[in-house]
Order: C-alpha cells, then structure tokens, then sequence
C-alpha cells in the first residue's frame, strides 16, 4: 500500500470516528446520568416534576426514612415544577427579546454597514460571546435589576390591568424579567455572529432580483434572504436558545433565586434548572443517604431532555415551513 | 459544507455543551481523585479542599507551613463544605475543610472520620433600611423574630414583634425582603441553626443544614456567596441578610446596618473579639470528645450567639504512616497559638483562634490518626 | 407625413408638462398607430457626460447617449468595458455597492437618477433580468406575487396579473398545475422566463436585460429574444449581452463600449456592416471571426 493510500485510509478512519464520537458523547452522558438518576425517580414518582416544594430533608436527623425502597432523609420532598417553568420562562423571554435584535444587527452588519466599518465592528460581536458569564451577571446585579425595580418595571406594571402577568407587586428587580433580559444579552452575539455567517453566505442574486423589484432592504431581507438562510438561522436561534437554557452563573446572580413557588408575575424571583444544580450539589453531598445527589442529577437528565426537545420542535418547525412553501391561496 | 450540515453541527455541540454541563457537575468529584503521591523520600504531597470560607486561611498557612517543614507539599482548594466532607471520606484527600461538623448518618457510615475545630468563625445579621444607619443605632434582633421573618409571618420592619426589641426607633412600614444563600453554605448551616435552637416552629418544619427548603414568603431573595448576598442586600431596600464574619467591613461600607442579636442571656449583643471569644470560652467544657458541637446561642452573658468551630475534616487511617506522621503535624501547627493560631492569620481572615482549654480535646483527636 | 411629425415635435416645446404627461401617456401605450416612425420616438434615457467611480477607479468616462422608446438598444464590448456598470446605474443599483458615485446626467423618464428620493417607486418603473435566473425561494405563484403584495394590490387583482404575465412569457400552459411549487425544479430557460414574468408583473416601462440569455441553451435564448422582440413593441428595451449576433437579431440600435467609453453609438446595421471607429471593427470582425 502506497504512503497516500495509507494516509487516506488513516483519515477515513479518524473521519469516521469524529463523525460518530457525538453520538457516543451524547449517549455516554444520558446512560451515566440516567443511571444515577433512577433511585430519585423510584423515591419521588412523577410528582417530581409536578410538586413545587424542594427540600433535601433533614441530614443531621439521626434517623432516615425509606419509601418504595430507596432511604431519605427525614423530610425530603424533590418537586422540580418552579425550576422547569423558571427556566422555560427565562429562556423564552431571552428569545423573544433576543432574536428580533440578532437578526437586525446581523442584517445590519451584512447590508447595511459599509465593509469598512463591519470589519471593525464583526470581531467585536465575537468579543461578546466570549465575555464570561459572571460579568453579564453582576451587570444585571448592578445595572439592570435596580432598573426594572425603579423604572421598568412600574412602568411596565401599569399594563398590568390589560395583561395581568404585567401586573402585580415589582419587588427587588431580582427575577424572571431580569433574568430574561441579562440572558438576551448573552444569547444576542452568539446568534448575530452565526446569522451574519449565513446570511453572508446567501447568494446575492435573488436579493438584487428583490431590490431591482422595488423592494425595500427590508423587504428583501424578509421575504428574499431570510427563508434562504432560515434553517441555518434556526439552528442559530436554537443554539442560543440552549446557552439559555443552560446558563447558571449570570442566572444565581439576578434570578432572585425563588424555590418552593410559581413566578406570579413578570418580576417574580425564579431559579432555573441549571443554577439549582450548581447551587445544591455541595450540600447534597451532606446527605448520607445521597438521594439528594440522585435527585440533582435526575433534574441533569430533565435539562438534557428539555434541550433535546426544544432541538426536534425547532427542527419540525422548519420542516413544516419548508412543505407550506406556498403562501398564495 | 451547506447551511443545513452547519445548522445540525451547531445543534449537535449545544447539545452537547448543555449536557455536558450536567454530567460536569456530577462527575466532578469523581474526577478529581489524586492520591498523597511520594515524589521521593523527602517529598510527601498532602491535598485540602473544602470549606471556601477557610481556604484563604489555609492559602496563608502553606507558604508559612513550607518553612516548618520543607519536607511537606499542600494544595489546597476551595469547592465547598460538602465536597471537603466527601472527598475527605472517600481518600480523595487528606485533608477536608468544612463549616459545618459531619452529621450523625454519615459518622454513623464513616466512623473512622475525625472533625477536629481548627479555629472559631463567627456570622452577623445585617438590614438595608434606609435613613437607620450604624451611626445611630443598631437594630435589635432574636433568633425567634429572625425565624418569623424568614417564614413571612413578620412581614413588615413596623411589626409589633420588631418594635417590641426597638422601642424609640421609628420602624417604616416597608415589606421585609428575607436574602439567604442559596448556594450550600456553612453560614446557612450557623443561621439555621440559631432559628431552630429559637423557634419551635422553625425546628420542626425547616431545621437546619448547609441549605435548606426556604419557606415561601414572596420577594424573598436567595443569592450566592457571600458577595452576592452582600451585593444583593446593597441593592435591595428594606432586606434583612445574614452574612459571615469576614464580610462585615464590605457590607458596612456598603451601608448596610449591623444587628446586635440576642442571646440566650437575653442581652443585644454585636459581634467582636470580646463577644465571640466569651461564646468559644463558655462552651469549652460542654464540647464532647469529637468536638461535632453546635456553638450557637450558647451560655454566657457576654456571648455572642452566632459562631461556630472550622474543623479540619480527616480520616483517622491514612495511606502510610509517612502520610499521617505529616498530617498530624500540620495539624499540630494549625492550632497551636505559636503555628497556625497566631494572631496575624487569624485576623486576615476574621477568625478567632481556638480557645486554649480546647486544645487537649484537639490534640487527642489529632493523635488518633495512623498510617 | 414627415413634415407633419416635425410639426408635432415643435408642438412639443410648446406644450405644457400636463399636456405633455397626457401626450406621454398616449405614446407609451402604443394607442396611436400613425405613430411609428423613427423620428417621433423621444428619448426616455438621455445620458450626458456620464462618469462614474468605485472609489478612485474611474470606470465610465463621459458616456454621451440617448435611447430612445419602444425599442431594443443593445451595449456591447469586451469584458470589463463597463456596459454592466452603466446598465445597473440606470435603475440606481450601482449606487448600492460602497465607494460608487457618478457624475454627469443621467435622465430616465424625464427625472434625473442622482434626484431620486423613492428609489424603490423609481425602480417599479425600471424591471431588470440578470446574467443567471434568480427566482425567490418561494412558490411559482409566490415569485409573481409577492411584490405586488408588499405593494398593496388585491389578492383577486394579483392573481390575474400572476396569470397574464406567465401567459405572456408563454410558460402558464406549462405551469397552470405547478403554481404552488418551488420554481427550483424548472429548467433554466423556464426560470429565466419566470423571473422575466415576474418583473413584467409590476408593469415597468423600461426593461434592463443584463447578458439575460448567457447561461442558456440556444432554444431558450431565442424563446427568450422573441419574447423580448414582442415585448419591445411596447416597452423599451436595453441589453448588455457579448453575444453579437443575438445583439444584431434584435437590437435596433447597438452601442460599442471600451474601457468605459462609449466608442460607438448606430443603428445596429450599421455598427456591424460599416463600423465608422477602428477599434469597432477590429472587436467586430474578431468576434465574429
């Protein structure tokens, strides 16, 4: 066998095994996972995802209690519901805010600002998503939160008798809305840069066919480059969506940081699935029966099948809108 | 590559990155496995993790301990009570730093484990009340009315049960906002514990650990480290935190108020020297043989009623006797009043040395270690 | 009858601009049959002194030309010679690019570019067809409508318009089942047609063609030259196109361009049969080999 056969044969192997090593990773991670998860789910049944109280029992109790056969300690109740819906909440509001802003700027930075300027400004994008997360954090401890408490936020609440989540007492500014804010801000690069990527990559031609139409740029880029680029920038939104998702740090900082209800408003305190399991594994490690571990990791699996879902609803999404091609009666 | 294989790579990695978080968070200890290595003779490798709160103590300790003993190499780390107390039961590492003693079902699981006190810490209550500044006073609390508080039964600072302790000042009618850590915290541990040993309600619902299961009450805050419960109370008008001791001066300049707490003597009393020392004394003699002792609201009329022991978290069989010869004699410096005791690393970290009648109990237990 | 048209181009002058939009109006729409003699067509672009710059590279030099109504002008010349560039600054699309300014006058319709406030109303009027087919990621139907949409026409109104126009590009016979599919499964020559339908569909009156045939079989270009053919008998029409003979078939007068100046300017007969410049009869006789 010559040297270049040798070396194409070394690199469809090294090829086929970076291609599947994903799935591997992926499978690897859940069967770990699932596995220390079980005696959560055998102790706490489907009320783990739909009871609101969270409390890891008594550990200095001297004695334990075992139910369906897995020992706790005394007291010890997982209801996860206030954790999922503060972490879909925030999330969602990260989107809603977030995307709209993405897609202009990246529109912006590939239509409308002179090459010259994009190229200063692009890498500046860049620089913001590697900003780390305990900085966007403690500006929305210091910036942010005291904002919406004394501004934003009465402001806000006077929509309250049209729509009632607006409505209600602001509290401290720690909370869902400003949780959902500080995530935008982080999710906004990440979804810029990668939409700028793509919709650079769109062809030009049927975007000046738009534009020698009559077409505004705003037209164009509507009806004409973004359904060209709308697969690549789902998986944009969708990857933004997950930093979102799993974004601990900045969230323990503004969230406020609720367990044991539900957000009754917008300015509500929340905890997220992910901050939880950073704010609790240490303590759970002073559960001697360790079911408190076995729990963390059970809301672990939660968040990886949540982000999975989240991935196949964007994924139908796109499929659905590629059959609806027509839009014309 | 075309916009579709991008897309799904892109999926694929945020996946990926999103679990990979998790399984982070739950294999880290697993993980982390080293053992004390013998580079050569000379050398013995000894780790520490735990306990944040004394991991600058020990960051103090190892430049001053390398001159003690050059033979003896520490790293010391700050993950939190709870990995101390784990890693330390499972050889991890030599030497576990906790907060909070080990509680009986896992003693009870690990008996040879030693929780030997290291040095004495201390926590206050701090407010944000606008217009009541230290210069003119300081608020007057109980455990009792602390443990009202943070179930939301005293929901306003105008309560009859707060203007009782503080006749003459003028409480607004503000809703209290309750912070606690919401990370797993040695401090969570001592305020707990002040709120069951003061409440009955309180001891038969919530209890106390290093977190616990806080009562509903809405607006209330949970915020992490004791940074961010300083910050956060610094931001929030009309709340009530409790912080650790070597927090008080950030969260003073801050302008946060300071609370002289009530002890079991009934005195208001804030935290000092004279105070925390007075609450170690007094409870020498009822500390038991493995020292696992809540100091809070002790006896004495001048104690303070929120400190606690930092213990050194140790299995009392260790790899060779090489490796526990080196061990206890760290430890041995750590609490002596000429090692590790003086006063120039206890004040850097607002700890207070042990008192001296402690040692014998100390030393006792240091000398159960083997190789 | 010549006496009588230059009676009526006197009559012209005097006329004032309602009179002469009316007048306009009636020409353009090919609704007086005696008008059809060469002399009574008025120019609907009349270029004087036009450069234009990408920066500091200057790549039009003092164009000086008028085309007139109703009929095909054909831009010829080697690469690079700029017939593009002066296409696409006719419907201001050379103004998009960073660095492009023009100096000089360029008229279309009786308003001057460099004056135009609704670049998008102007370019309504202007319809383009470029070098590659580039139908809109959407349906057949879709591609016909969707600028009327955005323009406010009625859904029953842009049905009709989507029919008469794929109708007039000959392509609704085929099509008339296919309306709601991706135009991205047509052969080239059909997608050309259909973005040709398309641009007819908001009724321009001057039809930019940039080399629209150069990616086509010989069937589809000449389908597409007929179409063009018919088109201009009401419409006017400018190419830039490096196929000479398809600029003899249908242009009625040709424009020779190098290095961004216009060397010559004649009916196309006599571009191609008695160039009067050198440098066009040596780029002629070497196309044509």
């Amino acid at each position: 066998m010559g040297i270049a056969r040798l070396r194409s044969k070394i690199f469809q192997v090294a090829a086929g095994i970076a291609a599947v090593s994903p799935l591997f990773v992926l499978l690897f991670v859940a069967v770990v996972l699932l596995k220390d998860a079980l005696p959560a789910f055998r102790y706490q049944g489907f009320s783990f995802y739909t009871g609101l109280t969270w409390n890891m029992g008594n550990a200095y109790a001297n004695n334990v209690v075992v139910h369906n056969g897995v020992q706790a300690a005394p007291g010890a109740t997982f209801g996860i519901l206030p954790f999922i819906v503060g972490t879909l909440a925030s999330s969602l509001i990260a989107i809603v805010i977030g995307v709209p802003i993405s897609l202009l700027s990246a529109f912006a930075l590939v239509y409308k600002v002179p090459p010259r300027l994009a190229k200063w400004i692009s890498p500046m994008v860049e620089l913001l998503a590697g900003i780390p997360s305990v900085v966007y954090g403690l500006w929305g401890v210091i910036v942010l939160a005291p904002v919406i408490a004394n501004q934003v936020g009465p402001w806000l609440a006077k929509l309250g008798s049209v729509i009632p989540f607006l409505g209600g007492s602001i509290g401290s500014g720690f909370g869902l809305l400003t949780s959902g804010i500080v995530l935008a801000v982080m999710i906004i690069p990440i979804i810029t840069a990668t939409s700028r990527d793509l919709l650079a990559q769109v062809p030009k031609l049927p975007i000046e066919g738009a534009r020698a139409l009559g077409m505004t740029s705003y037209e164009s880029m509507r009806h004409v480059a973004l359904p060209l680029a709308k697969r690549g920038i789902i998986g944009a939104i969708i990857l933004g969506w997950s930093r979102a998702l799993g974004e601990t740090m900045a969230v323990l900082m503004v969230s406020g940081n609720a367990s044991n209800y539900l957000p009754t408003n917008l300015y509500s305190p929340i905890s997220t699935m992910a901050s939880t399991i950073a704010a609790l594994l240490d303590s759970a490690m002073n559960d001697a029966t360790s079911l408190s571990i076995h729990a963390l990791a059970l809301i672990a699996v939660t968040l990886l099948v949540i982000t999975m879902l989240t991935n196949l609803l964007a994924r139908l999404l796109v499929q659905v809108g590629r059959r609806d091609i027509g839009t014309e009666g | 590559m075309n916009t579709f294989q991008k897309a799904s790579i892109m999926t694929i990695s945020a996946v990926i990155g999103a679990s990979a978080l998790s399984a982070a968070v739950t294999m880290v200890p697993a993980l982390a496995k080293t053992k004390a290595i013998h580079h050569d003779a000379a050398t013995i490798q000894l780790q520490e993790t735990g306990s944040t709160l004394l991991y600058p103590l020990f960051q103090l300790w190892v430049p001053a301990y390398s001159k003690v003993a050059p033979g003896v190499q520490i790293t010391p780390a700050g993950t939190g009570s709870g990995t101390g107390i784990q890693q330390a039961t499972d050889g991890t590492v030599q030497i576990g730093a906790s907060d909070a003693y080990m509680n009986n079902q896992l003693i009870a699981q690990n008996p040879g484990m030693l929780n030997i006190p290291l040095a004495i810490s201390a926590q206050q209550i701090m407010y944000n009340i606008p217009g009541l500044s230290n210069k003119t006073v300081h608020l007057h609390l109980t455990g009792n009315v602390l443990a009202e508080i943070y179930t939301g039964k005293v929901r306003y600072w105008n309560d009859p049960q707060i203007a009782r302790l503080n006749k003459g000042i003028r409480l607004p009618h503000a809703a209290i906002v309750p912070i606690h850590r919401l990370d797993g915290s040695g401090d969570t541990f001592l305020f707990t514990t002040l709120l069951t040993d003061t409440n009955k309600n309180w001891a038969n619902t919530v209890s106390y650990n290093t977190s616990v299961s806080w009562p509903n009450v809405p607006g209330a805050l949970g915020a992490n480290g004791n940074n961010g419960v300083v910050q956060t109370a610094e931001a929030t008008k009309y709340s009530v935190a409790y912080v650790g001791i070597s927090w008080l001066d950030n969260g003073l300049k801050g302008g946060l108020g300071e609370a002289a707490v009530q002890n079991r003597a009934g005195r208001f009393l804030l935290p000092n020297n004279a105070t925390i020392s007075a609450a170690a004394s007094a409870q020498v003699r009822k500390t038991p043989k493995n020292e696992r002792m809540s100091l809070i609201y002790g006896p004495g009329a001048n104690s303070y009623p929120i400190i606690n022991y930092e213990y050194a978290i140790i299995n009392k069989k260790q790899s060779s006797s090489a490796v526990a010869t080196a061990v206890k004699d760290l430890l041995l410096w750590a609490i002596s009043p000429n090692g590790g005791n003086k006063a120039n690393f206890m004040t850097k970290v607002h700890f207070l040395p042990l008192p001296k009648s402690i040692a014998p109990l100390s030393r006792a237990q240091i000398n159960e270690i083997t190789g | 009858m010549t006496s009588d048209m230059v009676a009526v181009d006197q009559d012209l002058v005097e006329l004032t601009p309602a009179e002469l939009k009316e007048l306009e109006a009636v020409l353009t729409g090919g609704r007086i049959d005696v008008v059809t003699a060469e002399a009574t067509k008025s120019s609907v672009i009349q270029v004087k002194g036009l450069s234009a710059y990408f920066g500091h590279k200057q790549v039009l030099n003092n164009l000086n030309l008028d085309i007139k109504e109703r009929e095909i002008t054909a831009l010829i010349g080697p690469s690079g010679c700029g017939k593009t560039t002066f296409l696409r600054t006719l419907n201001r699309m050379s103004h998009s690019v960073p660095g492009f300014r023009h100096e000089g006058e360029v008229s279309v319709m009786g308003q001057d570019i460099a004056s135009v406030k609704d670049v998008e109303s102007f370019r309504r009027k202007v319809g383009m067809l470029f070098q590659r087919p580039n139908p809109f990621p959407m349906s057949i139907l879709d591609n016909l409508t969707l600028a009327l949409r955005l323009f406010g026409v009625s859904k029953k109104e842009r049905l009709e318009i989507a029919k008469a126009k794929l109708d007039e590009v000959g392509l609704y016979e085929d099509l008339k089942d296919r309306l709601h599919h991706s135009p991205f499964a047509l052969s080239g020559g059909q997608q050309q047609r259909l973005c040709l339908a398309r641009a007819l569909a908001v009724e321009p009156r001057i039809l930019l063609l940039d080399e629209p045939a150069s990616a086509l079989d010989p069937k589809s270009t000449r389908m597409l030259e007929d179409l063009f053919m018919r088109l201009a008998e009401h419409m006017t029409i400018v190419i830039v196109t490096h196929n000479l003979a398809q600029a003899r078939r249908i242009a009625k007068r040709t424009a020779f361009m190098e290095a961004g100046e216009i060397v010559e300017f004649e009916s196309t007969h006599a571009l191609f049969t008695k160039p009067n410049d050198p440098r066009t009869r040596v780029y002629v006789e070497e196309q044509i080999g």
